[in-house]
């Protein structure tokens, strides 16, 4: 291929584009990408790049030609052979359309990707395609050996399949030498051996030995604070084990100030949800911003806490330029029991799904404790102890948490109130429920609002009793009980290493997590008390149980644990270093 | 009427809920701008949240780079503090909010929401300096990003194809910052 900075134009998803694309970057070559079914100014015909045009096929050339872009400068045309619906008339006229465009110019060189692809070129009336010649690679080639299966549309490898339609073939190959099953040919077939040639060394570790890694966290959140709370979490270790790493954020959350204010830079962002836009629409745009984001940043990895990866995140990871950036997903576990298992197939894009321990882990009754991925891919799934928030500063003294809650040092006993994002106002009963309650045991209440939600109505909580609070943990010494929702944040960071009476008010809705499993464990283990929704009657009765409790001062030692974001750190630098599990 | 025969036509329907949905817009509008007046002039609601961790220099805020034109732009919604039939109709303005204290912000912001409420005039894509006032305003469905240390103008330029903006101007004074370029002479009828 022609050395020096060069334009590489083929579709993004088109795997022979991605392949080149490695292979140039493992050459050291510098090149940029076009898409040439998107204007772009790098088509501009007037901007020659220094190291010419390399066509990853001989369509996207001859459209190219048609549209003038394809203009001075020289030009690669890599030959490939018909895919299963191609016409193999019109392909061999396409050839031939080529050869005579490149004999009028005098400038075009012809590549293949094997040499059964340029027999079958030169057989069609093109010869001459050259083949480039592979890298040397390790002595010993660990790749795992997976089947390409065209019947099926499928990657089988021995972890598990993959959908042949949806990968990166780039990513594909750092970990998998592709054997086609028997009786593949054409252009798949040429895709899979090109894809298990030797790979050089610093193919597998993409960034120089000792430089430290580029990592993009995408918060999804549009109004909680769960997932950009974990990935908080997760990115203050990286930071800690990895002096130098870079963790940016690219944030739908309302809750960018958060992050920012933890010394993060931010990337604000609107989901379609947000805009009330067409979905598809907003994915061709989030897309196309992201990949450029990566691109510009050279990310190693995404890394992003959600139930999977949303399709912007694998469309932009489909771009040739992005192979060596891995996809990590972050997946908290209890899901409801009636959750769409289809939603864990996103694992086929990701080198590692790391689930973040839950305390209920033995009550979990929803799809990824009870089901498989059809298409895990050669994704490792691994789970650490639980994560939660360290604020990285001692714990508050029972004064100083007094003051910051504004409570004068000498009040009668406290509950703080938490029930979870914009709910505070939702359930009006439990409200009343819980002031009843609270008044027969001349026990006082603050109710904690997120820094997101809206204020309840005066008439339902007490303005001069509302604290916005984020995290609780820091101000729990200050009070005499809690009263919480049981999303995974709020009861970990309830349960792990504190002692005051707990009580736990799970909701239920099919988009959270199973948080009436969540509630019964707890109960169950004697570690909170709960207000459990098949005993709804018994509320007011387990109210007055538990102010009973913080009246008295009661206590309930509960063991610290491990806090699962320095594992979950380490492999996902691991990961970045080319060293991780997978 | 028989079994056989519908209750209303189905053309009949369609009127009668998009009646229904005439009257009922303007309603829930007022309520929730009603809720938005409380809001702001509730203390700490335009305060950037304190997260109390051991943190160091403060994070920025990023400007992505535009990515290559994709063929549609994206709609902006009007907010659920107001209600047009049609708001689809209603140019996007980009506004942009300075660093301003608390109170500040919030006269700024009632000025303009009130207006807004009381007869729409364009959908808002607000670009702040700080994030302080992006829960706010996605509390009643208003689009607001920061922009952090990058000018307002600089943002509206990236952000134009894809909210098909047609100019930028200031909260505090209405000030034009930015406006699209016009089409070129040889584009035009």
């Amino acid at each position: 291929m022609t050395a020096g900075p060069l334009l590489l134009i083929g579709a993004e998803g088109d795997a022979g584009a991605q392949l080149l694309a490695d292979d140039m970057a493992a050459r050291g070559l510098y090149f940029t990408v076009a898409d040439p079914s998107l204007p772009d100014a790098d088509a501009d015909p007037d901007a020659d790049p220094p190291g010419g045009r390399l066509y990853a096929d001989q369509d996207s050339f001859l459209a190219a030609l048609i549209s003038g872009t394809a203009a001075g400068g020289p030009v690669s045309v890599v030959l490939r052979r018909p895919g299963p619906l191609v016409d193999a008339a019109g392909w061999a006229d396409g050839l031939l359309a080529c050869a005579r465009a490149a004999d009028r110019r005098g400038d075009v060189r012809f590549l293949a990707l094997t040499p059964e692809a340029a027999k079958a070129a030169a057989d069609a009336g093109v010869p001459g395609a050259e083949v480039p010649a592979p890298l040397p690679g390790p002595a010993f080639d660990r790749r795992l050996i997976a089947r390409v299966d065209a019947g099926e549309g499928l990657i089988r490898t021995p972890r598990g399949d993959l959908s042949l339609a949806a990968q990166n073939w780039a990513r594909l190959r750092r970990r998998l030498r592709l054997v086609p099953d028997a009786g593949t040919g054409g252009d798949l077939a040429d895709l899979a051996a090109f894809a298990s040639r030797p790979l050089p060394s610093r193919a597998l570790s993409p960034r120089p030995a000792g430089q430290p890694p580029v990592i993009v966290a995408v918060a999804m959140n549009g109004v909680g604070l769960g997932h950009v709370t974990r990935l908080l979490s997760i990115s203050q270790e990286l930071c800690r084990q990895s002096p130098g790493a870079r963790v940016l954020f690219w944030c739908f959350s309302q809750a960018s100030g958060l992050l920012a204010g933890a010394g993060f830079d931010v990337v604000q962002r609107l989901t379609a949800r947000h805009l009330g836009c067409d979905y598809d629409d907003w994915i061709g745009w989030e897309a196309a911003a992201f990949r450029r984001f990566l691109c510009d940043h050279r990310a190693d990895a995404v890394v992003v806490d959600a139930a999977e990866a949303d399709p912007f995140i694998t469309r932009a990871l489909a771009a040739p330029d992005l192979g060596g950036t891995e996809l990590i997903l972050i997946r908290r576990a209890l899901w409801p029991e009636g959750r769409d298992p289809a939603l864990l197939e996103t694992a086929q894009h990701c080198s590692l799904v790391l689930e973040p321990g839950d305390l209920a882990a033995t009550r979990d009754a929803g799809p990824t404790a009870t089901r498989h991925a059809l298409l895990a891919g050669y994704a490792h799934v691994l789970t650490t102890p639980p994560v939660v928030l360290d604020p990285g500063t001692p714990p508050l003294t029972r004064a100083a948490a007094r003051r910051a809650l504004r409570l004068p040092p000498w009040s009668r006993r406290v509950v703080l109130v938490s029930l979870g994002g914009e709910e505070l106002g939702a359930d009006a009963p439990l409200l009343a429920e819980i002031t009843t309650a609270a008044r027969e045991a001349r026990v006082g209440l603050l109710w904690a609002v997120s820094p997101l939600a809206r204020a309840p109505a005066p008439h339902l909580v007490d303005p001069a009793a509302l604290r916005r609070l984020y995290p609780l943990r820091p101000v729990l010494p200050g009070v005499d009980g809690l009263i919480t929702a049981c999303g995974y944040n709020s009861v970990h960071e309830a349960l792990m290493g504190t002692d005051l009476p707990v009580l736990l008010a799970p909701k239920q809705h099919d988009q959270l997590d199973d948080q009436p499993a969540r509630a019964r464990h707890a109960a169950a283990e004697g570690l909170a008390m709960a207000l459990l929704p098949e005993t709804p009657a018994d509320r007011l009765e387990v109210l007055r149980a538990f102010m009973a409790d913080v009246r008295r001062g009661a206590r309930t030692p509960r063991p610290a644990g491990e806090n699962g974001a320095a594992d979950m750190a380490r492999l996902i630098l691991a990961e970045c270093a080319g060293t991780g599990a997978a | 009427m028989t079994r056989d025969t519908p209750f209303l036509s189905d053309a009949d329907a369609a009127r009668r809920f998009a009646a229904e949905v005439a009257r009922t817009g303007p309603r829930l509008a007022r309520l929730e701008f009603e809720a938005l007046q409380a809001d702001l002039l509730t203390p700490g609601s335009l305060s950037a949240p304190q997260l109390g961790l051991a943190a160091p220099a403060p994070g920025r805020f990023l400007t992505v780079a535009p990515p290559p034109a994709v063929p549609h732009a994206l709609t902006v919604p009007l907010g659920r503090i107001a209600w047009v039939p049609r708001p689809e109709a209603l140019p996007v303005i980009a506004i942009d909010i300075p660093a301003l204290n608390e109170a500040e912000m919030a006269a700024a912001l009632l000025r303009l929401l009130s207006e807004h409420h009381r007869a729409p005039f364009a959908r808002f894509l607000f670009l702040s300096a700080t994030p302080a006032p992006l829960p706010l305003l996605g509390r009643y469905g208003l689009a607001a990003l920061c922009r952090g240390e990058t000018p307002c103008a600089t943002v509206a330029m990236a952000e134009e194809a894809r909210f098909a903006l047609s100019e930028a101007r200031s909260l505090i004074d209405a000030a034009v910052l930015w406006r699209r370029a016009p089409p070129p002479a040889e584009d035009l009828p």
